[in-house]
């Protein structure tokens, strides 16, 4: 009776620990590392995501990835932020992408970040801009992810 | 025995009756309405001009005309006249183009700082009723100043919604390509000193009616 119980005891605890999430210690870093300035980031972890897929599966999901991208002045002295996006599967995407802008020390400033959809072709790259309103000197994070 | 059997019936029909519903009231819980981020597509989804487009366009155009030298880097900020009176929309999606051009001018007023001075011409009558009485002597001067006359502007907003419409009459999936396109013209010239154009294009399966 006593090994009934134990064998039993043992069986629902593989059950619960095989229900827990199998989200690699990679996965769990990516979705939950600090995130710096001057960065862009795929919010949709569909475009870009780092992940566990059983032993032979793949641990890297790229089928967007940036080519560049930075911040530059405009004539009136406000900032313009550009990053070049590169699709590696042969299926058009349309993607959204925002900007939020800080201050030198890391306030938000600006208006509201407003989602613009990019539309990235077949094995092509796009470039997403995005202007600010302020003049200030600022600092930048890009979001991204699929348009629905 | 009968007088029995005909009372359990009776009661077996009284049972049924209270089972029975005794009106068309559809007593389960309905789908409560929700807030939806008018800067992202929503449920309701269809070829037309929708929020998320109104914001993204507006948005854009604001922030290209922040960075245009001569509407936001002048000594003496222009004085600009935003509204719908030359944004025509020639498209066959319903639309009010009030829309557009409010949502551009108070972002455009707020973003500028001062940068820009914004014409209220759709309040002209507002503010001409009011200086008549002034004028007259009914009300006193208020405590700002007196002016020759109103504000005169020196560019204003003109523009113009246009689309392309097409079907597949098999899957009667239909697209529509928009294009919307700000102009800002000289008010003296004539000439156009900034430009922006916003182009969609869009496919739906979906009958949405738009109103």
């Amino acid at each position: 009776m006593k090994t009934l119980v134990v064998s039993a005891l043992l069986a629902a605890g593989l059950l619960v620990t095989g229900c827990q999430s199998s989200m690699s210690k990679e996965e769990f870093q990516q979705r939950t590392e600090e995130i710096g300035y001057n960065t862009v980031i795929f919010t949709d972890y569909d475009l870009n995501r780092r992940f566990k897929d059983g032993l032979t599966g793949p641990d890297n999901v790229m089928r967007l990835s940036t080519t560049g991208h930075g911040i530059e002045r405009t004539d009136t002295g406000t900032s313009q932020v550009w990053v070049e996006l590169r699709n590696h599967t042969d299926f058009n995407y349309m993607v959204e992408a925002r900007t939020s802008f800080y201050s030198q020390s890391g306030r938000p400033l600006d208006a509201r970040p407003v989602w613009r959809r990019v539309s990235v072709p077949a094995n092509a790259r796009a470039v997403y801009e995005e202007k600010s309103v302020t003049t200030e000197r600022l600092q930048y994070r890009v979001e991204v992810r699929q348009a629905r | 025995m009968k007088r029995r059997h005909l009372m359990a019936g009776l009661g077996a029909l009284m049972v049924m009756g209270g089972c029975t519903p005794s009106s068309q009231v559809d007593n389960v819980a309905g789908q409560a309405s929700v807030y939806e981020d008018p800067s992202s597509s929503g449920r309701v989804q269809g070829v037309g001009i929708e929020s998320q487009d109104v914001v993204a366009m507006t948005d854009e155009m604001m922030r290209d005309m922040l960075s245009n030298r001569i509407l936001a880097a002048r000594d003496v900020p222009p004085r600009i006249i935003i509204d719908n009176e030359y944004f025509r929309n020639e498209s066959s999606s319903i639309i009010n183009t009030n829309l557009l051009t409010d949502r551009l001018r108070v972002e455009l007023n707020r973003a500028a700082n001062g940068r820009m001075v914004f014409v209220g011409r759709h309040f002209a009558d507002m503010v001409e009723k009011e200086r008549e009485l002034k004028r007259d002597g009914a009300v006193d001067g208020g405590t700002i100043r007196r002016t020759q006359a109103t504000a005169g502007g020196d560019y204003r907003l003109g523009g113009r919604i246009a689309s392309l419409d097409a079907m597949d009459r098999n899957s009667q999936t239909r697209s529509r390509y928009h294009q919307v396109t700000f102009e800002m013209i000289d008010l003296e010239l004539g000439t156009i000193v900034w430009s922006g154009a916003y182009e969609m294009k869009k496919a739906s399966q979906d009958n949405v009616l738009y109103r």
